[in-house]
């Protein structure tokens, strides 16, 4: 695979995944905006606002201003249509590498979200929108898996995809903890639940813990569950599956580069306890993963991407 | 008459590069009264050397190195034999001009007539031919042309760093200055004005005494023009003079554009600071190279390209298909 | 996810619409051709005398059954589906790009079996004569030597490459790809407008227009005996192919300048069909003569490269400095005979507005033919006969300037004023070698749906020609027809569609 199209390919799905999350974490907070007081729905926009953006500014926060500025506001490196924008840029580079489906999955969702503005939306039910952008997404996964073969194209789709929820996941998880920590305006019950239901996590957990919403139990689930796809251990495993499945013939040394590093991230999900993370451990714990994948990524594109040509003749 | 040569290229890149390509044409032609003896070429970090003939007969050298490196040097030597060079007549009869048919001329003499990249005609160069009555030959082809090298010789002052490699020959007939490929292009397109082929020559010039105003250390250019009872004869407006046994021919071409004496790409993103030495010396002098390499202008030598900026490369991506 | 409209209409199994009745819609009456004006440029759909054309009767049949709510919902539908394939192209200004599909007609152009036949003749033959002018000019020049052509047309041209003399190319095979336009004129013959030999481009609308128009009418497409053209991918794959010394394990690559490019869409899907890499320059380099793509298991060798750039770009090393869309090194690989390029660099000098003059007697001087397919009269100025007549008929002529294209440099002689031409006539006196004239031409015009009904539209044809170890022209091309009403302006930048072409078995 041409390094350039793994490149584009990686990126896609990072995008992809981006505008996913965003999606996710504005339809649940709209949804469940009518359900708080002002201040609490305050505190929680904040923690979206800094989970989404890195912005950890306390102003009030104007529920319209924050959505367009997180959805459409294509100056935002990060709203929702700008990574859909980028993860089509992408696709459009790699066409030949993706299937007709996915390229015009991908298409006609940007150029349905394309056109959409605030005001059209905001009168009746704005969660809607990003309900519906979430389902289109969900599909587009589904057409993606089931019309793309599961060669090294798809690991570099399985690699971007994960590292991007790792660190998405990493961000809202370490926002809402660190709070916890503060106690004032730490979160509520009902934040908790929101916190889940942010991560599809709602039922899932249910099943495995009841209803009964504990912050420690939140934690075990959201970290290291091994069957919820979006925890960080799930994560963290495709990405070291993936990593042994993409570059097949690049030389051994450079591959055992990034297997080593695949082996020290699972070995840390997999020996965390959350016993002791608890007590603010989280955080580290959170940023440690963080960093990892970002030395996965590194070590991934000086391995097979931006590598010398001259090391490899 | 034998001549060592040596020809010092030297990059020096702000920030490490890689994937330097480059061509070489510094290789002594070997024909007429002049042979090619011995020639070797090196580069420094060493790469594998690739050659070939081009269209025009020159021999050009390339390579690639694909690591990164910060500095860049070729090395050239060549030992030259001149041999016996019959004298030129005076002049030529007139009817000389007639001579210029389609039964005399040939493939190589029609590409040496119309316009190139730095030899063409243009409203400065009408000028100039105006002020200095070179506008129509006088007298037989050989007389108009030493008339032409005189003209051009007495019109400009030798001053390097007027002119750069890629200047057009207007910034030299602006100033009325420049160096020897600014006179040389000019020569060239006023003779193919007149109808006759004229020829770029890149090459080295052995300076004796303090008559010759190109520079020792640098590499030198001149101009052949085609007579048809004669054949190809140089002419060197910079020095006035006919060359003889003292110039050594590298390359011809159309124009500097055909035969740089490198042209070469990289990858990265730097500045490069460009050193030239070169030494001409009869062989039986000994060869001195310890103190010869310094930083001189890119006079004779176009630098490499570096990468481009992003959004140049989105524009050109935008060319037209058919 | 939402089908496309047309997949389930009406037309799969219906009932046999060939059975024409006896009351035709007659054009500029009856609709849903109320608008349909027949001028006197040759109509590919109706006779003179308002009767449709054999080959069009059962379109025409169909026609007249569907309302035009229904033709308006399949055209929307076409041009849905443009759209979600992202067959688009961008155009930019002040800094927004907007992306646009060329409009692809819903009335398909038909091309019977006599006159494609004469088509494929008259393009082979033309192809062979010009590949052989390429090998001649870059080698001995016989026919420069012979006076056949003059010398200065060919040295004077900007895509004349020194570079290339001397240089064997396999087969003697230069243009590997050729596009030649070919215009219908007020007789019904086809003639050559141009041909284009660098890089041409459209043949994936010609495919993507097949497979939307196809299933706009699909009963008609059944009973008429439609050639297949699918298998194009696949015969531009053997073409490349057939370039490599060997024939194991060829490697392929197209060479596209890049996402931006307006024909991207083109060079992806090219390379998806043929299942050959899409490289940019930056994905390759040189080393030791051999060119490789950088993948994420190594370098992998290139053998062929399907180059969608112009020469100009290849490689900054021999030619343009600053271009970052090639590849340092690749000439030199091509030279030592490691890659094969198509179509060969330096085959734009054969397909400029002078040569184009001068192709039916290349056609006579290599292979002792008479040209099967006539080019459009043109007069070249640089001959002094032709130059008087020039200058006696300006207001009858088309004037173009020899190495201009996209309408620079050109008096259209009927519509100049007189004022116009008498500075025109001064600049061809003073330069007659850089001018050519030519008569305006009249384009055939073709059935369009435009909104309101079926009107009449100008178009042309371009067919193309694959050229390797042998030729071949799948049975099919582009139609493009200019949208606006009486134009003739054809560009798919200055709004023109394509349609399209239906070459019949019979």
């Amino acid at each position: 695979m041409l390094s350039r199209v793994a490149d584009s390919l990686y990126w896609m799905a990072r995008y992809i995944e981006r505008a996913e999350h965003t999606a996710r974490v504005l339809a649940v907070k709209l949804e469940s905006m009518v359900e708080q007081t002002p201040e609490d729905a305050n505190a929680s926009w904040a923690r979206v606002i800094e989970a989404l953006t890195g912005d950890t500014k306390p102003a009030p926060h104007d529920a319209f201003a924050t959505t367009r500025r997180l959805a459409f506001d294509r100056e935002n490196d990060g709203a929702l249509i700008t990574s859909l924008a980028l993860a089509r840029d992408n696709a459009r580079q790699v066409r030949e590498a993706l299937s007709n489906e996915v390229w015009e999955y991908l298409n006609r969702l940007y150029l349905r979200l394309s056109p959409v503005t605030m005001d059209s939306i905001w009168v009746h039910s704005p969660a809607r929108l990003f309900r519906e952008a979430l389902e289109e997404m969900h599909a587009l996964e589904g057409v993606t898996y089931s019309t793309l073969s599961h060669g090294e194209g798809w690991y570099f789709l399985e690699l971007g995809r994960h590292i991007e929820r790792v660190q998405l996941m990493g961000r809202l998880l370490d926002v809402h903890f660190r709070a916890a920590q503060d106690g004032t305006t730490g979160p509520k019950y009902f934040d908790w639940l929101v916190l889940l239901k942010f991560c599809s996590a709602w039922e899932p957990y249910t099943k495995r813990y009841t209803a009964s919403i504990r912050p420690q139990k939140i934690a075990e689930f959201l970290l290291f569950d091994t069957e919820f796809p979006h925890s960080i251990c799930f994560s963290v495993d495709r990405v070291t599956e993936a990593l042994a499945r993409v570059a097949p013939g690049a030389p051994p040394a450079r591959r055992a580069a990034v297997e080593r590093l695949a082996g020290r991230l699972k070995a840390a999900v997999d020996f965390g306890q959350v016993d002791d993370l608890m007590s603010g451990g989280v955080a580290g714990f959170l940023a440690d993963i963080t960093r990892q994948c970002e030395k996965i990524h590194e070590t991934l594109y000086a391995s097979y991407i931006t590598y010398g040509a001259e090391t490899v003749l | 008459m034998f001549y060592s040569i040596r020809h010092i290229t030297q990059f020096r890149y702000s920030a490490p590069v890689r994937e330097s390509v480059m061509e070489i044409r510094m290789q002594p032609r070997s024909e007429g009264p002049q042979t090619l003896r011995s020639f070797q070429i090196s580069t420094n970090p060493r790469a594998q050397l690739y050659a070939y003939t081009d269209h025009l007969g020159n021999a050009v050298y390339h390579f690639n190195l694909l690591r990164e490196h910060e500095e860049l040097r070729i090395d050239a030597q060549a030992v030259v034999e001149i041999g016996l060079i019959s004298p030129l007549p005076e002049r030529l009869d007139d009817l000389e001009w007639g001579r210029y048919n389609n039964f005399n001329l040939h493939d190589d003499h029609f590409d040496m007539m119309g316009a190139s990249k730095f030899a063409r005609m243009s409203p400065e160069l009408a000028a100039f031919m105006r002020i200095a009555e070179l506008e129509k030959p006088q007298g037989d082809p050989l007389t108009a042309l030493v008339k032409l090298m005189r003209g051009i010789y007495d019109s400009f002052e030798y001053e390097s760093g007027i002119t750069e490699v890629h200047s057009p020959i207007e910034h030299a007939l602006g100033e009325r200055r420049g160096v020897c490929q600014d006179f040389a292009h000019i020569m060239i397109a006023i003779a193919r004005s007149w109808g006759i082929p004229t020829r770029y020559v890149s090459g080295y010039l052995y300076h004796k005494g303090a008559r010759d105003r190109s520079r020792a250390d640098a590499t030198h250019a001149w101009v052949e023009a085609w007579l048809p009872s004669l054949g190809w004869v140089g002419f060197d407006p910079t020095n006035n003079i006919m060359p003889r046994e003292r110039h050594v021919r590298a390359a011809v071409g159309r124009d500097y554009a055909d035969v740089p004496p490198t042209r070469g790409t990289f990858k990265g993103v730097a500045d490069s600071e460009l050193s030239i030495a070169v030494s001409l010396e009869p062989t039986a002098a000994p060869v001195r190279h310890e103190d010869f390499l310094k930083v001189a202008r890119p006079m004779s030598s176009a630098t490499p390209t570096y990468s481009m900026p992003e959004r140049l490369y989105h524009h050109q991506q935008q060319q037209q298909q058919q | 996810m939402q089908q496309e409209a047309f997949a389930n209409t009406e037309d799969f199994g219906g009932p046999d619409i060939v059975a024409v009745s006896g009351n035709n819609a007659r054009p500029g009456i009856d609709p849903p051709y109320a608008r349909y004006e027949l001028g006197k440029p040759y109509d590919e759909m109706f006779a003179p005398d308002g009767r449709p054309r054999l080959p069009y009767a059962a379109l025409d049949a169909r026609l007249s059954t569907l309302s035009l709510e229904e033709l308006n919902r399949r055209q929307q539908a076409c041009e849905q589906s443009f759209l979600h394939q992202g067959i688009t192209f961008t155009v930019y200004s002040d800094n927004q790009a907007t992306e646009r599909i060329i409009p692809t007609d819903l009335l398909p152009r038909i091309v019977t079996a006599k006159e494609w036949d004469r088509i494929e003749r008259g393009l082979t033959q033309r192809i062979l004569a010009l590949n052989l002018f390429l090998r001649d000019i870059y080698s001995d020049g016989r026919v420069l030597k012979d006076g056949v052509v003059p010398r200065t047309m060919i040295y004077g041209s900007k895509h004349y490459r020194r570079e290339m003399r001397g240089l064997p190319v396999p087969h003697g095979a230069y243009v590997n790809i050729c596009g030649s336009d070919l215009v219908r004129n007020e007789a019904g013959d086809f003639v050559v407008l141009e041909d284009n030999l660098r890089v041409p481009s459209g043949v994936s609308y010609m495919l993507a227009n097949r497979d939307v128009v196809r299933r706009a009418f699909p009963a008609v497409f059944r009973t008429m005996g439609v050639r297949p053209i699918e298998h194009y991918p696949l015969e531009l794959l053997a073409t490349l192919r057939s370039l490599a010394p060997f024939h194991e394990d060829v490697s392929i690559a197209i060479l596209t300048p890049g996402v931006f490019n307006s024909a991207y869409f083109e060079h992806a899907f090219l390379a998806r069909q043929m299942g050959v890499e899409l490289v940019e320059g930056r994905d390759l380099l040189v080393n030791d003569n051999v060119v490789y793509t950088r993948t994420t298991s190594g370098l992998k060798r290139i053998d062929v490269i399907y180059r969608r750039i112009d020469d100009d770009f290849v490689d900054p090393l021999i030619f343009r400095e600053d271009s970052s869309l090639g590849v340092p090194g690749l000439f030199n690989a091509y030279r030592a005979g490691n890659v094969m390029i198509a179509n060969a660099l330096g085959t734009g000098v054969a397909d400029d507005k002078a040569v184009y003059a001068y192709v039916p007697r290349l056609i006579r001087y290599y292979l002792a033919e008479e040209p099967i397919l006539e080019n459009v009269e043109t007069f070249l100025c640089r001959e002094e006969k032709s130059l008087k007549h020039v200058l006696a008929n300006l207001d009858k002529l088309v004037v173009k300037a020899v190495g201009e294209s996209g309408g620079y440099g050109m008096l259209v002689g009927p519509h100049a004023s007189q004022a116009e031409r008498e500075d025109f006539a001064r600049k061809l006196k003073a330069d007659p070698d850089n001018y050519i004239a030519q008569p305006t031409i009249q384009l055939s015009t073709a059935p369009t749906f435009v909104g309101g009904g079926v009107e009449a539209r100008h178009v042309d044809l371009r067919p193309f020609i694959l050229h390797g170890s042998e030729t071949k022209i799948v049975p099919g091309a582009l139609t493009r027809v200019a949208l606006k009403r009486g134009s003739l302006v054809v560009n798919s930048s200055q709004g023109g569609g394509s349609k399209d072409t239906w070459v019949l078995n019979q």
